[in-house]
């Protein structure tokens, strides 16, 4: 049974846009990661870009969350661009040493769209 | 050397600089090596220490040199700093030692009062803590001076010495200036900072990979001759970020990222 919580995934340009606005736990990422993979498919997005700004808190699991999501998208073609890090977020993130391995981040919506076209464009 | 007569001990302790008396068991002045201050020898010779006219105008100077005649007299050696007043009023400071005068047998027969003026000292003390102040003031003016110079690139120039203190303003003041002005390029220039060890290229290291996480680059440039030896030598992993010549190279770099170009306006005609 699916729980009632879900992350809503638009559609921007080719791109597809989620943006986390409710803390995320086991079930529901597993959830939020399937709907994506899926999404994609059945899109033939060739981008995928993951608002963060709503989230106060970015622990380990939330990374390895999005590091995971960026694998996959990339295991299907896609590239995965993170947009909304807060400066406290980030100077934590840099303090523990957590890598975003593989994973592009941009300033905003609009220049992670931008990213995201330059990747096209290669 | 021979032994020294009685005259001689005089001369010697006459040409002291610093002030030695001689106190009887009661603390009462015998002997002065001379007398200072405006007063003359008459004025301090008979009387107690603590209530000759060096001491005799603050209750506490007083108090002070009192207790630590009474400890000499007990067999204890002290130090410490008293308030004592010239003829005309003048307070200034001096260092008051009191240590007990013993006689052959080791029998406590009075105490020797030493006073050495340590006006000067007080004033470069004042004067030191007057410019510490004043230094750790503009430092905090300068510590972090983030500026935008075009839209989307923000200049952060490192002046001076860089500790883990500043290296986490810097940093703080440095991510929130990128996601309030939106800028995508940084250019850090080093020309101001001597020297960079292990722990300042950390600080910097993380200040990059910081605001790389927000999405926006970051440019070094000015590494000095010496810098970058020792960068080389720490074994230092500069590979992440884009280093340039100096500041002008760093802006020119970050435009043309931007996709300007940047050309005389004249160099199409002389082409």
């Amino acid at each position: 049974m699916k729980s009632e919580e879900k992350i809503p995934i638009l559609r921007i340009e080719d791109a597809l846009l989620a943006s986390i606005q409710i803390p995320l736990h086991d079930k529901l990422a597993l959830e939020f990661q399937h709907d994506l993979m899926v999404s994609i498919e059945k899109t033939r997005a060739k981008g995928l870009i993951i608002d963060i700004s709503a989230i106060d808190v970015v622990d380990s699991f939330i990374t390895r969350i999005l590091v995971e999501i960026a694998g996959m998208a990339s295991l299907m073609g896609v590239k995965t661009v993170i947009v909304g890090l807060r400066p406290e977020i980030s100077i934590t993130l840099v303090e523990f040493g957590v890598q975003f391995d593989g994973i592009e981040t941009a300033l905003n919506l609009e220049k992670g769209l931008e990213k995201l076209r330059v990747w096209k464009s290669k | 050397m021979g032994a020294i007569n009685a005259d001689e001990y005089l001369h010697l302790l006459r040409s002291m600089r610093n002030f030695v008396a001689m106190l009887d068991t009661d603390g009462r002045v015998e002997f002065m090596n001379r007398a200072s201050s405006g007063y003359a020898e008459e004025d301090i010779k008979g009387e107690f220490l603590w209530e000759s006219p060096w001491f005799n105008r603050s209750e506490e100077s007083k108090e002070e040199v009192k207790e630590a005649i009474e400890k000499a007299l007990r067999g204890e050696r002290t130090e410490s700093e008293v308030t004592a007043f010239k003829k005309d009023g003048t307070p200034f400071p001096i260092i008051f030692n009191a240590s007990p005068l013993r006689d052959d047998e080791g029998n406590i027969i009075g105490v020797v009062a030493e006073g050495k003026s340590i006006t000067e000292r007080k004033e470069l003390e004042e004067r030191l803590k007057e410019t510490v102040e004043k230094l750790k003031a503009s430092q905090e003016e300068l510590s972090t001076p983030v500026t935008q110079i075009w839209e989307g690139i923000l200049a952060l120039p490192l002046i001076g010495v860089v500790d883990s203190y500043r290296a986490q303003r810097v940093m703080e003041t440095l991510l929130n200036k990128i996601v309030e002005t939106q800028s995508e390029l940084v250019i850090i220039d080093v020309t101001g900072v001597a020297s960079i060890d292990t722990e300042v290229a950390g600080h910097i290291m993380k200040t990059v990979q910081a605001a790389n996480l927000l999405g926006a680059r970051c440019v070094l440039t000015g590494i000095r001759p010496e810098v970058a030896q020792t960068m080389i030598h720490l074994g230092l992993d500069f590979e992440r970020f884009a280093t340039k010549r100096d500041m002008q190279e760093g802006l020119k770099f970050g435009l043309e990222q931007m996709g300007y170009e940047i050309r005389r306006k004249d160099s199409d005609t002389q082409d």
